[in-house]
């Protein structure tokens, strides 16, 4: 897999601003609508650790790794928001 | 002849300290979290005297300072040096402009007299974001190393430059949560 050109790393910088503001627009939230800042935050992780940290040309392992510290970060903070 | 980046493939170092070093911030949201779960009005009143307009203004300088670096990458890998130094200045000027947001969150907070002592949320706030301001520092220590580095065009030079790199888009993917844990959480 190649790495990406300088236009898609724009387009991913646009995708994480837009999802900065969606994250912005639930300021205060609780409940599921906190779950929805989380999940666009989670969604900037991952684009972030995929593409710019350029793990989605890495070997399967370190794909579950960070893919799997992102999905465990949100999963706890989420988790224990429902709890409280 | 121009000369060619000979960037090493994701080099397991880097990325085993990078993981590490998540996971130890993913033991604290979880610290956080467990502490708030007792007391969530608490904290989510707490979280309103935040001001979360600078939250997301150093949200967005951290996103466009980590594309910068993927772009400097991007130019140092197809030989375009003076590109590639260019963004990769652009990016250390942004990055320091969130050091500049902090300094300032910080002092008017305590202005306010909202300091760590004040309750357990601004205990965790001044030590989350303290641990991680100290990451944002490292990181652009590492990015102006590979500035001066990136004058010349050989292995080692891309290794910091790539290494570097993967570090700063941490301390991003680290802001990402901190900033939806701490600023944007509310209570019902």
């Amino acid at each position: 897999m190649r790495a990406l050109t300088a236009p898609s790393l724009t387009m991913i910088w646009l995708l994480l601003v837009a999802l900065t503001l969606v994250g912005f627009g639930g300021a205060q939230a609780s409940g599921w609508g906190f779950a929805a800042v989380m999940l666009a935050a989670a969604a900037k992780a991952a684009l972030i650790v995929r593409n710019y940290m350029e793990l989605r040309r890495a070997p399967l392992p370190w794909r579950i790794v960070f893919d799997g510290l992102i999905g465990l970060a949100a999963a706890l903070i989420l988790g224990f928001h429902f709890l409280g | 002849m121009t000369a060619r980046f000979v960037a090493p493939q994701s080099p397991p170092g880097i990325l085993t300290l990078i993981a590490a070093d998540l996971a130890n911030f993913i033991l604290f949201f979880g610290y956080f979290m467990v502490e708030r779960a007792g007391e969530p009005m608490l904290y989510a009143r707490s979280a309103r005297a935040l001001d979360v307009r600078l939250g997301l203004l150093n949200t967005i300088i951290l996103i466009t300072s980590g594309w910068l670096v993927a772009m400097a990458l991007e130019a140092a890998r197809s030989g375009r040096q003076a590109a590639a130094r260019r963004r990769l200045a652009f990016a250390l000027g942004t990055g320091s402009i969130f050091v500049v947001v902090k300094t300032f969150e910080y002092s008017s907070k305590l202005k306010q007299g909202l300091a760590p002592q004040t309750n357990d949320f601004f205990q965790f706030y001044y030590v989350l974001t303290g641990v991680h301001l100290l990451h944002v520092v490292i990181g652009l220590a590492l990015l102006a190393a590979a500035f001066v580095r990136l004058r010349r065009i050989d292995a080692a030079g891309a290794g910091w430059l790539e290494s570097s790199a993967l570090f700063w888009h941490m301390v991003d993917v680290l802001w990402v949560f901190l900033f939806a844990m701490l600023y944007l959480q509310g209570a019902s």
